[in-house]
């Protein structure tokens, strides 16, 4: 057997297969990444390959009209950040940044566009700042430019992501102070820890300085802590923050006193080092990815601007703007943006978005086309009937599930072990106060300090987020990216999978192809590959795929007939390919998918049957997730592929098709109603589902595109892995138990010490930190352990 | 000994002109973007070639 050697494309490192794009003795994949290259080098930047190999992206789904609505001046101007006739400055989304490369390349924008004065780079929140004058070239080539070089950005009106970043640099602020404090307070209670005693005339002042330096301490770096615990007083719950608002609150008032009558030195340094430790915990849990929106709604899917058709005249007009009864155009690729009635006389428009369905459906003057359809092939004009707000995609996302925000559980274990933890460790306070009231009354109160004091539940209260914290970076690492740690728990309860068929568990790209009929010789498998390469339909595509010929032959006389077939001629080979009606052959009765028909020279010879092809490792997957969980299929597709599925998923599943989006999101309801769920999904078609149950992942199979509204987002090839994480998401839980465990022996010993009388402040600055800190040690280890073997 | 107290004084205010460092670096955004500068430092400046 000949081995070959693998060749991979030297823009972006894809597979090149068998393309004949080559360059400079340099193999490229596509036509895209070749001319990125030559444009790279034209432009003398090929340095771009030394910071990395193959760093470019494949270029996606530009077409040449996707940036139509930048020449609208009105939408450059809301884009912009900074306006005025000589100078403009923008900020671009760009998710497909990657590397030192893209950095490199994106700063150099201005040997590409001498208009443009200057491009900076925000690596870690993947945007791009530029500065350009308006006067020498215009946004929408700028933004062409860059879709040319694979870097093509996202661009939506809502702009709502500044809030958060002035409270992610409150947090580092105060995670700083209470360091600081942490640090300087340690510093002077040194003679406390060495025995000085407290004769010399000098210790007095460390404790007036820690009083001091610990009051930002209480009053701004814990500030979370006590409006915590006052909200959950309120709904009459005793979260965890309860216990440490009264463990800081006794510690600090204690501390106080003994400074004030000079009878101790207090335990400020215990307390800056809670406060500091309890910060980092929840600095941890609320770490979410800056690059992933999880929150989308429909106006991002949507475009931004349309051409309307007034008096013969086309004008760019805001998508918002259109009403009922406005003509409008839309071209090839373009996204029909509300529903409409049909003005030419034929369109494809592919549904793919919406339903997840690959087959273009041919609209004929007349009907309906509805919002979300992307039009294939010829522009078409549309009378508009709805206006963008009430067509049928904005209806299910006006819907209920969209408006009302999430009620966040209660149930997170640790609120739920508090509720406990809280009213014991008081009681055990009252009555150890109360029998040493009686052997000792002057001992009394500090027992009760203590007691509060040692029982503050801080390694309590690192466990959790500290496990699910490193769990979260662990599975981002594989591609499974969750939103917060709140959903990590909300797995843990979690009995039913809800999976969406097209898309979701079916690959677009992975057909199965099977040819029945006469069969083909060389020359007619290689004339007719060569004619399916001529077309961009994608059951030409998946037959081209499935011949897989050598080198491609001429085709004369090509056509390609929308909605219909392909002709075309090599030689005396006379070839007619599409549907059963175009090669003239009556249908057959039902077939086990789509079918492609052949005619060679006037005589039928066969069909071509493509089935959309599953995941690669999809039945394991399942066999292994059905263990733990129920499951339900939703397909908005017909029931061909009841059978193939059933291969695939247990006899009990429940399969429903013919779901519209609405129906998908009633299903979960009805679910949802007894067993909280997970739904696994794409498209937008999903999104009420997804954001309906419990936990909505959805599927993406190019991370940088667009996925609807969801908890967390897995790259589609990593699907056959979702056994694996969810094993370790509900081994965590018995991490997190485990860590309890090790921190109530923690507190227990420290409880027999307070309720003795024999806490002293080194006892304490020592006891708390090396729980705190073996806690954290110990869940850390144990989810890296867990997860040595998740690939 | 009123030595020490006025070492202790001098360090605390180094380490509080530290904090406001840091509280300031934090402010100004120094913090939002780790990444970039780093890599930027490492490429090097091209001289434009007769343009």
């Amino acid at each position: 057997m000949e081995l070959l050697e693998e060749v991979k494309c030297y823009h972006c490192g894809e597979d090149c297969e068998d393309s004949q794009h080559i360059s400079e003795e340099k193999s490229f994949c596509c036509l895209g990444c070749k001319t990125v290259y030559e444009l790279l080098q034209e432009n003398d930047l090929c340095e771009y390959y030394d910071f990395q190999s193959t760093p470019g992206n494949t270029l996606q789904n530009f077409y040449a009209n996707k940036y139509n609505f930048l020449e609208n001046e009105e939408i450059v101007s809301k884009l912009l950040d900074f306006e005025s006739p000589e100078f403009h400055k923008i900020t671009l989304d760009i998710p497909s940044i990657h590397c030192s490369s893209c950095i490199w390349l994106l700063e150099n924008l201005q040997r590409f566009d001498s208009g443009i004065i200057q491009s900076r780079i925000q690596f870690s929140a993947k945007k791009l700042s530029l500065d350009y004058r308006p006067a020498e070239t215009q946004l929408k080539s700028i933004v062409e430019l860059l879709c040319q070089l694979g870097y093509e950005p996202e661009i939506t009106l809502d702009t709502q992501q500044s809030k958060d970043k002035s409270w992610n640099r409150e947090r580092i602020i105060k995670l700083g102070i209470a360091g600081f404090v942490f640090g300087n307070t340690m510093l002077f209670s040194f003679p406390e820890y060495l025995g000085i005693s407290l004769e010399s005339e000098f210790v007095e002042y460390f404790g007036y300085l820690n009083l001091i330096l610990s009051l930002p301490v209480l009053f701004y770096c814990a500030q979370e802590f006590f409006i915590s615990a006052y909200k959950g007083l309120r709904k009459k719950l005793l979260n965890i923050d309860f216990p440490i608002a009264i463990g800081i609150l006794a510690l600090f008032i204690r501390s106080s006193i003994e400074v004030l009558t000079q009878t101790g030195a207090g335990y400020f340094d215990s307390m800056s080092a809670l406060v500091f430790l309890l910060l980092i915990g929840r600095w941890f849990q609320d770490k979410t990815y800056r690059e992933l929106s999880f929150e989308r709604n429909y106006k991002s899917y949507f475009p931004l601007a349309v051409y309307q058709i007034k008096n013969g005249v086309k004008k760019s007009t805001l998508v918002e703007e259109l009403e009922a009864g406005d003509k409008i155009e839309i071209r090839n690729e373009e996204i029909v943006p509300c529903d409409a009635i049909l003005n030419s006389p034929v369109a494809s428009i592919d549904y793919s978005f919406v339903t997840g369905e690959s087959k273009a459906v041919e609209v004929k003057e007349g009907e309906k086309v509805f919002a979300g359809g992307r039009v294939k092939g010829t522009a078409v004009t549309l009378n508009i009937i709805q206006a963008v707000s009430n067509s049928y995609l904005t209806q299910l996302w006006n819907n209920e599930v969209f408006s009302k925000p999430r009620i966040e559980s209660q149930q997170q274990l640790i609120n739920k072990v508090s509720t406990y933890f809280t009213p014991t460790i008081l009681a055990i306070a009252i009555v150890a106060a109360s029998v040493w009231f009686y052997i000792d009354a002057d001992k009394a109160w500090n027992v009760f300090s203590s007691v509060l004091i040692i029982a503050c539940p801080c390694a309590l209260a690192l466990a959790s987020p500290f496990t699910l914290g490193a769990l979260l970076n662990v599975l981002s690492s594989k591609k499974f990216y969750i939103k917060n740690t709140d959903i990590l728990e909300k797995i843990w309860s979690t009995q039913h999978l809800v999976f969406d068929k097209t898309g979701t568990i079916t690959q677009s790209k992975n057909h199965a192809v099977e040819y029945h009929g006469i069969a083909l010789d060389e020359k007619e498998k290689l004339a007719l590959a060569s004619l399916c390469h001529q077309s961009t339909h994608p059951m030409s595509q998946a037959v081209y795929d499935h011949l897989n010929s050598g080198e491609l032959v001429d085709i004369a006389n090509f056509k390609e007939l929308k909605g219909k077939g392909l002709t075309g001629t090599n030689a005396s080979i006379n070839i007619k390919l599409g549907s059963g009606k175009f090669v003239g052959k009556e249908s057959e009765g039902k077939l086990n998918g789509s079918a492609v028909h052949l005619q060679i020279n006037g005589s039928y010879k066969g069909h071509f049957l493509i089935r959309s092809g599953y995941r690669k490792g999809l039945d394991q997957a399942i066999g292994k997730l059905k263990k733990r969980f129920a499951f339900t299929l939703l397909s908005g597709d017909n029931d061909a592929e009841r059978s193939r599925l059933l291969k695939i998923f247990p006899a009990e599943t429940k399969m429903h098709f013919h779901q519209s989006p609405m129906d998908k999101l009633e299903e979960i309801r009805s679910i949802e109603a007894n067993t909280p769920s997970i739904m696994i999904g794409d498209g937008l078609n999903d999104a009420g589902a997804l954001k309906a149950s419990s936990v909505g992942i959805s599927i993406s199979d190019n991370l940088s595109s667009f996925t609807p509204a969801s908890d967390a987002i897995l790259l589609g090839t990593k699907l056959s892995k979702l056994p694996e994480y969810f094993d370790i998401i509900f081994r965590s839980k018995t991490i997190i138990i485990t860590a309890f465990i090790i921190s109530f022996l923690y507190n227990a010993v420290g409880l027999a010490f307070a309720v003795m009388g024999w806490v002293t402040p080194v006892f304490a600055a020592l006891l708390m930190p090396i729980s705190s800190i073996s806690v954290v040690l110990f869940v850390t280890l144990a989810v890296r352990w867990s997860a040595r073997n998740l690939s | 000994m009123k030595i020490i107290i006025l070492l202790i004084l001098i360090s605390l205010i180094v380490a509080l002109v530290f904090l406001w460092l840091f509280v300031w670096s934090v402010k100004s955004g120094q913090y939002e973007d780790t990444d970039s500068p780093a890599i930027r430092m490492l490429m090097d400046e091209k001289k434009k070639s007769g343009k």
